[in-house]
């Protein structure tokens, strides 16, 4: 079955995926309701630069942030003076990378979501009372929540599906940098078919079921809601 | 005017599959890359016949070609994914040739001087190597650390090949690795230590002409590459 290698990327493939989810959701609803409301004259730059990840060939990045990361330039400099491993080839560059990676599938149902909240809700709640947390906790998120079991999905299974980057900036260490996909990509090298499929299958079934359980969440709250 | 459009249109289907009969495309182990577009160059001048060239980690390349890719010429870094072509059939019964041997080379950028083998053995920082399951020069990598006795005392930093690996001492971003030394040399580098030959397996850098119907031109390649003009080019960049 899986070897102690294998299982060892799982479990750091789900360390990554769920430590980034958790980062985007602090933060990505935040810049996505501003993003959704705002008329600054800069948003649509904003808005690219978030985008930016879903045109860009994963290389671009992997590159750039492989030249930002190293001691000449100044983030690699910066984290350097406090820290004694360069951020390439560590779980903390991973991290950051798979942040900015994976930011877009996070905002951007978000935003979408937020754009179609009728104002008059917040209106009628802010007669009501409430105050602007009351309103965010009462009104927005339950209103919203499939948008947010969405985004976090998206998030959490594109990070897990994340190479080009990866393989880029990770170096390949077990138990640091070395996750599912570059173990597989691994076994296909070496020409270790058999634990090639079982680590393919696996991620295949793991994928299908998260999206399953995720739209078939979706689906019996829609029915509660028609019924109710 | 539309008629004339079509026209050109079809012309311009046509005249890349008129130049590509006289195109080979070989594909090339990552080291020897730079090598391979210098040699290429001259082939081309010689004989009128365009070179493309495509290149990756030996094990990337042989999975392509094990499914299909058009390739004319194999360029490996190493024997034995030439060999399971062989096997597979995908080379009719062409033979296979040595062009070149690579060596491998401890590169230290930040140094103040090239290290020594003193400095090798006490040197316990994070090490970028290519990866030791596949990878030929990192095969040989771990040969070379399992000789001196420290294979798994530090943090191996792994590119999925040497060029990758090359590119993470490059950068910067890891002190010192071990990547082939004819990339060094190409590159002016300083500050390296040549592996002595001994303490690994050779790096026997094999080739192979695949079963395609641009046989005849891929021999003419090959014999080219094998010539003594040509293999003293090779030597001259780092290869034995």
């Amino acid at each position: 079955m899986l070897s102690a290698s294998d299982l060892q990327a799982i479990w750091l493939t789900l360390k990554l995926a769920g430590l980034t989810t958790l980062l985007l959701m602090v933060f990505a609803p935040p810049l996505a309701w501003w993003l959704a409301r705002s008329q600054a004259k800069f948003r649509p730059l904003v808005e690219s630069l978030v985008a930016l990840p879903l045109v860009l060939p994963p290389t671009v990045l992997g590159f750039y942030l492989l030249l930002a990361f190293s001691p000449n330039h100044f983030l690699g400099r910066w984290w350097l003076s406090f820290n004694e491993q360069s951020l390439a080839f560590s779980f903390s560059g991973l991290i950051i990378a798979s942040v900015i990676y994976s930011l877009p599938f996070v905002v951007q149902p978000l935003q979408s979501a937020f754009v179609h909240l009728d104002n008059r809700y917040l209106e009628v709640s802010a007669t009501l009372g409430y105050g602007k947390y009351e309103r965010l906790y009462k009104i927005i998120f339950p209103m919203l929540l499939p948008s947010f079991i969405i985004a976090a999905a998206l998030g959490f299974a594109h990070t897990i599906g994340e190479f080009g980057v990866v393989l880029m900036i990770g170096g390949n260490i077990p138990g640091e940098t070395q996750v599912l996909s570059i173990q597989l990509f691994d076994h296909v090298e070496s020409l270790q078919y058999n634990q090639a499929h079982q680590l393919s299958l696996m991620l295949l079934v793991f994928s299908i079921s998260l999206l399953i359980m995720i739209y078939g969440f979706l689906q019996k709250r829609q029915q509660r809601i028609l019924n109710a | 005017m539309f008629g004339f459009v079509i026209r050109m249109f079809c012309i311009l289907l046509i005249f890349p599959s008129i130049s590509s009969q006289a195109a080979i495309n070989i594909a090339v182990a990552s080291n020897f890359k730079v090598s391979a577009e210098e040699v290429a160059e001259k082939f081309t001048e010689k004989f009128d016949i365009d070179v493309n060239i495509s290149s990756a980690s030996t094990g990337t390349l042989y999975q392509q070609i094990l499914h299909g890719a058009p390739f004319d010429l194999f360029l490996s870094a190493d024997q034995k994914h030439v060999q399971l072509l062989q096997q597979a059939n995908k080379v009719g019964d062409n033979q296979r040739f040595v062009y070149a041997q690579g060596r491998l080379g401890f590169w230290m950028p930040l140094a103040e001087k090239a290290p020594s083998i003193d400095n090798l053995i006490s040197y316990t920082g994070r090490l970028a190597i290519a990866n030791p399951k596949f990878a030929p020069y990192g095969i040989a990598a771990q040969q070379a650390l399992n000789y001196l006795g420290k294979w798994g005392k530090q943090q191996y930093i792994q590119g999925s090949n040497i060029s990758q690996t090359y590119q993470f001492v490059e950068s910067k971003n890891v002190a010192a690795g071990m990547v082939a030394y004819a990339t060094l040399i190409q590159k002016n580098k300083k500050h390296f230590l040549l592996i002595p030959a001994e303490w690994h397996q050779p790096i026997i850098q094999s080739g192979v002409i695949l079963n395609t119907e641009q046989t005849e031109q891929a021999k003419l390649f090959r014999d080219f590459l094998l010539s003594e003009s040509i293999q003293q080019l090779i030597h001259s960049q780092g290869y034995n």
